[in-house]
């Protein structure tokens, strides 16, 4: 093909055209991105306000399946806050757990798919005024693990007035382990 | 628009009929048919045809070397009649069209006007093109400036809430906070009902009212959500009396059973309670 001017003002509006169209899909592209962005940050502020809310709640499911390893990490957190030292060896022992009904509904399954779990949880040789920390710390700091029943006895081996705290907690999880 | 009149004498002339076909084909049918007459090749005339009219096309072919000389000062060069044997109606209506100097014969007065409109246009198109580009570009870079606001929005707005980590193996700051949500919604279902009885606050009261001006030995405590069960030791009878009197005025409790006996030269007594609520109930 001969190449004449009108050749070059055809390659030169073509080359031009397809510049342009291009400039326009960067920043079609960019806007795309910055909706994107904007977006998010809405979807963001939503979120955050929904945690924010979530966490102003009171805990009341324990989260994972894994309730034992909770129960050891709340308890070695009362006698961190009760300034227990040295740390009692103290037992926490797990029942059967069941399918958790709220108090005066059916007890046969749960739609929810909630578990509750009983635990027995024993700390040996505590003054009355650690028993007493603990105590404020396990219903201040934490409110999954609910006492059913709190049980002092007297260690008949020790001549000061130290004390078994026994105490008997209910707590609800979640069987899929969410 | 300068125009030359060429004595006729100068050019070959045919009539063919109009071709059945349109466009380039036509044009060299035409071509092949006008050679054929011709006393030298095609490529040595400027061959020109009319439009059809009456199905009839009026051909004329001109020496190059002729038309060349002219192309320098003449737009348009035209014979300046036809021969006798074309109809002069058909000359009159079709004579402008025989213009020698087109195609190849372009005056040159024609092909620098289309040069410069060519340059024009390339200057335009290139023109055009930057002066967008440039827009685009800026328009682009203030929206990652304020993809970059939006992005450090986003971020502050994580930093509110999650802990502060740093790592080559630190998570994502948006993946770290669903872990946190799912987690949060997870745990706070509103489902369950948490506390069915405050135990410790109801121990807290007991302990509040207890006897502690009389030597009492606890042996054991228990508290449930509707029952208390004490054994303690005191050192005699009267001991003993006095602190069933003050534990039987236990704030929401009232005293189910008691027993007393002696053991090792001491009291052992034990006593239980249950709310007064559940009490009333029962009687």
């Amino acid at each position: 093909m001969k190449w004449s001017w009108n050749t070059s003002a055809g390659v030169c509006v073509l080359t031009a055209t397809i510049g342009i169209v291009y400039a326009f899909g960067q920043l079609r592209n960019a806007q795309y991105e910055l909706n994107g962005s904007l977006d998010r940050l809405k979807h963001t502020n939503g979120s955050i306000s929904e945690y924010q809310s979530l966490v102003s709640a009171q805990q009341d499911t324990l989260h994972g399946t894994k309730p034992q390893q909770d129960v050891e990490a709340k308890i070695y957190q009362g006698l961190k806050f009760a300034k227990i030292n040295p740390t009692p060896k103290f037992q926490a022992s797990m029942q059967a757990d069941r399918a958790y009904s709220q108090i005066g509904s059916n007890r046969d399954g749960s739609p929810t798919g909630l578990r509750e779990q009983d635990i027995s949880i024993l700390i040996p040789n505590l003054s009355e005024y650690e028993i007493g920390q603990f105590l404020v710390f396990w219903r201040e700091h934490q409110h999954v693990w609910s006492p059913k029943q709190i049980k002092l006895e007297h260690d008949n081996g020790s001549r000061s007035n130290r004390y078994s705290l026994q105490l008997d907690c209910v707590a609800v999880y979640h069987e899929s382990g969410a | 628009m300068r125009v030359h009149k060429l004595p006729s004498s100068e050019c070959a002339y045919a009539l063919f009929d109009a071709p059945s076909g349109t466009g380039k084909e036509a044009q060299l049918e035409l071509l092949y048919q006008f050679e054929a007459m011709l006393p030298q090749s095609i490529e040595d005339v400027q061959a020109v045809f009319s439009k059809p009219i009456n199905d009839k096309i009026i051909a004329c072919a001109c020496d190059k070397e002729t038309v060349q000389s002219f192309r320098s000062n003449i737009e348009v060069l035209v014979p300046d009649s036809f021969p006798e044997w074309i109809d002069i109606e058909l000359y009159k209506a079709h004579g402008q069209q025989l213009n020698l100097l087109t195609g190849s014969m372009k005056p040159f007065s024609s092909l620098n006007r289309d040069r410069a409109t060519a340059k024009f246009v390339c200057f335009t198109a290139i023109l055009t093109m930057l002066v967008v580009f440039v827009g685009v570009h800026r328009r682009i870079d203030q929206i990652k400036s304020q993809h970059a606001e939006v992005a450090g929005l986003i971020a502050s707005q994580f930093d509110t809430v999650l802990p502060k980590i740093t790592g080559p193996n630190t998570q994502p700051d948006a993946i770290r906070f669903a872990t946190l949500l799912n987690q949060a919604r997870a745990t706070r279902t509103g489902a369950v009902e948490l506390v069915q009885h405050d135990l410790v606050k109801d121990l807290a009261n007991v302990f509040v009212q207890w006897p502690t001006s009389l030597d009492i030995q606890v042996r054991s405590f228990t508290m449930g959500s509707e029952s208390i069960r004490v054994d303690l030791f005191v050192h005699d009878n009267e001991s003993a009396a006095e602190v069933i009197k003050q534990l039987s005025d236990l704030d929401g409790w009232s005293m189910k059973s008691r027993d007393m006996r002696p053991s090792s030269g001491k009291i052992d007594l034990s006593m239980s309670f249950i709310q007064k609520e559940i009490g009333a109930e029962s009687s």
